[in-house]
């Protein structure tokens, strides 16, 4: 994958940049979003994932396996404030 | 020179490291997870000056607030990172049946600091943040603060102590401290053991529990802390819009006086700001709960919706996207603990701060003056045997 590819659209973080916030140490899914915002859009990081555990592997040698999900944030899909709101 | 060891790669920890790494010592951080994955990324991005007294001192506040931008715009052009530091109005909405004048006067002592601190009425708020819901509201406190990206704030410590030669082993968790006799020989980790010659604890929450692996018991407690975002939206905040109240601080003691078992107790305060990547973060939801809980819980979302459905109503439809729950150390005189140990001469602890973000810049540099020098100087003030005295 080259370093121009877009991994994540929402919030438009190339591989290269995923590849920049492991060389200065991310070690998960979890540091990469904190450093790139990688998986923190809209869709929560359901596109992107796999392509981030794919770099992390690629780039640290780990296996696919080892690489863990990055922890998970309610709710599982977006909802509008105003339903939320209203639930009991 | 001896090498440190620090527990914690939060804010404190990775901002000493970066200090002591630069006065030439070989200092190790380790963390349970990534860096800044806990209190000092999970929070509302302020850098806030109005939590001093009850908070550190105002003397302290008011030379860390006055250093930060200089301080900032070192770390941006060593990191390369924009740590969207910016300044921004706080406003928080004194609501029906409250007393404005005895609000303002618990903050008379801010504007003897120096700090801008003013009521203003709904007209005002209005100009301010035309798109607040003002029903129900009388006054607000304006005040002009700061926010900052508290994550990339604490990776360019991270970076700064890195390439100051610093190792920052994340993933790796603490399991406790070994002892020789009363001094720490070193540190039990889940990779296995870490020694060095003198340790920082800096953990926030987890603290208090690797304390007492050393057989040091510290009154430092925690809330869990759950805070949520929507989706990107179009400008609407132009800074913080909170609902105030008086019952954070009564939340905490009921805590402590419970020796940190607030089980059931529960307390929901509205406020929201913008990012500059445009999501509005929305808290917060806080628990009394005695051991760490990072799992979000059910009535939370609906709870913190229903804030910005109230007081941000044109963007109702908005989506919630993403939420947390921390657990935020306190202790029960709201300073932080930070100083050496008596009983054990050879460990340092700075934990338990209330507003980290506008404090951690000076309080790194003073805690690594206190540890290559032995001047406490004005941390004398937090020291960890306080409490005995």
């Amino acid at each position: 994958m080259g370093d121009e590819v877009i991994v994540c659209r929402c919030e438009e973080v190339t591989a290269g940049e995923v590849r920049a916030a492991i060389r200065a140490g991310a070690r998960t899914i979890a540091a990469i979003k904190k450093r790139t915002r990688a998986g923190m859009g809209l869709c929560g990081g359901r596109t992107c994932g796999r392509l981030l555990a794919r770099l992390l592997a690629e780039e640290t040698g780990l296996p696919m396996a080892r690489i863990a999900p990055p922890p998970a944030r309610p709710p599982v899909r977006p909802v509008p404030a105003a339903a939320l709101a209203e639930e009991e | 020179m001896p090498d440190i060891v620090i527990i914690g790669a939060g804010l404190v920890g990775c901002a000493t490291a970066a200090r002591l790494a630069e006065s030439g010592f070989r200092v190790t951080v380790i963390d349970q997870a990534e860096v800044v994955a806990g209190a000092s990324g999970a929070n509302l991005s302020l850098v806030l000056w109005s939590d001093a007294e009850p908070g550190i001192s105002l003397a302290l506040t008011r030379r860390a607030w006055d250093e930060l931008p200089a301080e900032i715009a070192d770390l941006e052009a060593r990191s390369g990172l924009n740590l969207e530091f910016r300044p921004i109005h706080t406003l928080s909405l004194i609501l029906e049946g409250m007393d404005p004048g005895a609000i303002l006067a618990g903050s008379a002592h801010l504007a003897e600091g120096g700090f801008r601190t003013e009521l203003i009425d709904p007209v005002a708020i209005h100009g301010l943040e035309p798109a607040v819901d003002l029903q129900g509201v009388q006054a607000a406190v304006y005040q002009e603060q700061a926010a900052i990206n508290p994550f990339l704030f604490t990776l360019a410590w991270a970076d700064r102590a890195r390439a100051a030669g610093a190792s920052v082993v994340t993933n790796t968790r603490v399991i406790g401290f070994r002892l020789d006799g009363d001094r720490i020989a070193g540190l039990d980790t889940a990779e296995g053991p870490v020694t060095g010659d003198l340790y920082l604890l800096a953990a926030g929450a987890w603290t208090r529990g690797l304390a007492l692996t050393a057989g040091i018991d510290l009154p430092e407690y925690h809330i869990t802390g759950e805070a949520c975002v929507t989706e990107p939206l179009p400008p609407i905040l132009h800074g913080l819009v909170g609902e105030a109240g008086d019952r954070r601080i009564p939340f905490e003691l009921e805590i402590a006086a419970r020796g940190g078992d607030g089980r059931g107790l529960r307390l929901v305060e509205f406020a929201a700001v913008q990012t500059l990547s445009g999501n509005l973060v929305i808290g917060q939801v806080s628990h009394g709960d005695p051991g760490i809980n990072q799992d979000v819980r059910p009535g939370t979302l609906r709870d913190l919706a229903a804030g910005l459905v109230r007081r941000l109503p044109t963007v109702a439809s908005a989506s919630i996207i993403r939420a947390w729950a921390k657990p935020v150390p306190f202790t029960p005189d709201h300073q932080p603990i930070v100083g050496p140990v008596r009983s054990h001469p050879n460990l340092f602890i700075a934990s338990g701060l209330k507003s980290a973000l506008i404090i951690t810049p000076l309080l790194s540099k003073l805690i690594a003056a206190a540890i290559i020098d032995g001047d406490l100087g004005p941390l004398r003030a937090f020291s960890p045997g306080r409490f005995e005295e």
